[in-house]
């Protein structure tokens, strides 16, 4: 856990305001929590003051209860993963030796670290047995910042500060590396601190999101509560006139679907929101094909596993108002409504009762 | 697949098909006039090129000793704001001709090897302690930010991440003025200092070509020796990941 009192920092030049204002707040253990800001607005200072690359002005830093100045500061950063946007991988090591800094300095055995950098870089996707022994002018961005990432998990701190880690690497990339490092996140449950100035990021990474303006703690809270209750002005305005969409993006098609059984080789018809329609089912319980008023769309489905920013666009490409889901292996097994959505949206989760018409043989139909 | 061919490594290829060039000569030349006269002088070669290294050797060793760590120091955060005015007085010395600092060396000094010893340094001080220092100070922020957020020591920064990081620049600027300073050396003879110098000098001022050439033969050899075995330590002693020398595959 880690807990700001009243963090200051101010770097004492007449008639500017403090770089860092009176920030208060927690983050609890195995969350990760988004500072998230504008540049210049303190979330990169703060989170510096945590492993006291800067030293705070006034208030304090605890980490699990204790005060960071009554730990060394050298041996406090060595228990604390630090990640950068610019990755600062040392040239002149390999990845092996890069990723064992830490490890290294706490006196691993040798076996022990070697086994660590391989583990690890299978965890981020990199075969050991390649990378090891490369240096880091021979990996492309996307491979850095994994091993970067990498590097700052080596002795396995229970709190990590990442600043614009993933901010340096195009969105495909990103995209893919910021779902590894959540995938592994939910295995490892790290206290994260990590700065961002992209909204889409911290909506997709954080459990909580703090926004800073002008070095002050404008809101704290899940990305849910800030995305539909902006605390005031300048938070709605930077969220943007489209957080309603950004919220989508939190949401598992699963947590909004109505489950629904098809039954293999069957026709289903289908009455939702007013709007009729087939879902046709062949012999392996896949989906063969989809008509709603007569139009036919072919094998359209949503997974279970996409977000409801996925679906939404789909429904609209489509103009329907209603899709079938379909599980991890393929099979149908559900459905997903505009209305549902809406009503996710507005804080009425229970999915309405499946008004499901006739259910048919295929032959028949 | 072969390796491309790395430029530096042929240029070495050529020093060595130079020097045994060189090598040669006086048993080619042997045959001739000049050849026997040429040879006649080889141990007062051998006899001067052993001060010659003698002189070059301890101006190197104070030089490196001295300018290296100066560098280090001027580069460290405190004395950054002293360093360039440092570096301006150093640029200005860097302007006055080698053999004005032989003079003054010798001034303070007396005449004699010391005094020789001494102008080297001095000569060679300069460029090792601004190459030190740029190599030091071009190390990238974020290294050394990310060096510091993972709890690195002072001087585990300075031993694993600087200096293999500014080793390449450090060890080019020992490179050039130590093989500047073997040519250079023959003027030690100038103020006394011995070295090879007495031979082209005295070959010029006596009208003996013979003389001057064996002398500046063997200088011109020892100076291409030298960056040659410079270069060797650069391609061995630069990290793998940063040698410039031993280019990556990617």
């Amino acid at each position: 856990m880690i807990t700001l009192e009243h963090l200051s920092k101010s770097y004492g030049v007449a008639g500017q305001p403090p770089a860092v204002d009176d920030v208060s707040m927690t983050v609890q253990d195995g969350e990760i929590c988004v500072l998230l800001g504008p540049s210049g607005c303190g979330k990169t200072t703060t989170l510096r003051m945590v492993n006291r690359l800067t030293l705070p002005s006034s208030g304090r830093v605890l980490i699990d209860g204790r005060d960071t100045t009554t730990v060394d500061t050298v041996e406090l950063r060595r228990g604390i993963g630090y990640v950068i946007q610019q990755v600062g991988l040392f040239p002149n090591m390999t990845v092996e030796e890069n990723i064992c800094v830490v490890p290294k300095m706490l006196k691993w055995d040798r076996q022990r670290m070697r086994a660590r950098a391989a583990e690890l870089l299978s965890m981020v996707g990199l075969d050991p047995g390649e990378y090891l022994h490369r240096f880091p002018n021979q990996l492309s961005g996307g491979q850095l910042q994994r091993v970067g990432v990498t590097r700052a998990l080596a002795a396995d701190p229970p709190v990590m500060l990442m600043d614009e880690p993933f901010g340096a690497i195009d969105p495909i990339n990103r995209e893919v590396i910021q779902d590894q490092f959540l995938a592994m996140q939910r295995k490892l449950r790290k206290t994260i601190l990590l700065v961002s100035h992209d909204i889409d990021e911290a909506v997709k990474m954080a459990d909580r999101i703090a926004i800073f303006r002008a070095g002050r703690l404008e809101q704290v809270g899940t990305p849910d509560e800030i995305l539909t209750h902006p605390a005031n002005a300048f938070v709605a305005d930077f969220l943007g006139g489209d957080r309603t969409l950004k919220r989508l993006r939190r949401t598992r098609v699963a947590q909004v679907a109505s489950p629904l059984a098809f039954g293999s080789d069957h026709v289903t018809d289908v009455v939702l929101d007013g709007v009729s329609g087939q879902v046709r089912v062949d012999a392996a319980g896949r989906i063969a094909q989809v008509s709603v008023q007569g139009r036919d769309l072919g094998a359209s489905s949503v997974r279970m596993e996409d977000d409801l920013r996925v679906v939404v666009s789909e429904l609209l490409r489509l103009a329907v108002s209603w899709l079938p889901c379909v599980d991890a292996q393929g099979m149908a097994c559900g459905l997903i409504s505009q209305s549902a959505i809406s009503r996710h949206l507005n804080g009425t989760p229970s999915p309405a009762p499946l008004p499901v018409g006739e259910m048919r043989h295929a032959a028949e139909a | 697949m072969p390796p491309k061919p790395d430029p530096m490594r042929r240029r070495g290829v050529i020093a060595v098909a130079l020097l045994v060039a060189i090598a040669a000569l006086p048993v080619a030349a042997q045959a001739t006039d000049f050849g026997r006269q040429l040879m006649s002088y080889r141990s007062d070669v051998q006899y001067l090129l052993v001060q010659h290294m003698h002189i070059v050797g301890l101006a190197a060793l104070f030089s490196i000793g001295a300018g290296v760590p100066i560098g280090i120091i001027l580069s460290r955060r405190p004395m950054r704001r002293y360093a360039e005015a440092v570096m301006q007085v150093l640029n200005i010395g860097t302007t006055v001709p080698t053999l004005a600092k032989l003079a003054i060396a010798m001034l303070f000094f007396g005449l004699g090897t010391r005094s020789a010893v001494i102008g080297l340094t001095l000569a060679t001080l300069m460029p090792i302690v601004r190459n030190t220092y740029a190599g030091m100070v071009d190390v990238s922020a974020p290294l050394l930010d990310a060096a510091r957020g993972m709890g690195m020591r002072h001087g585990q920064i300075l031993w694993r991440v600087e200096l293999p990081n500014a080793l390449n620049v450090i060890v080019s600027g020992i490179r050039t003025s130590v093989t500047y300073a073997t040519g250079a050396a023959a003027l030690a003879f100038l103020i006394g200092g011995g070295g090879l110098g007495e031979l082209i000098f005295t070959g010029i001022d006596t009208n003996e070509p013979a003389m001057m050439l064996a002398g500046a033969f063997t200088t011109c050899a020892l100076a291409a020796l030298v960056d040659l075995f410079l270069y060797q330590i650069q391609y061995w002693l630069i990290p793998r990941g940063v040698n410039p020398f031993r280019p990556l595959r990617n």
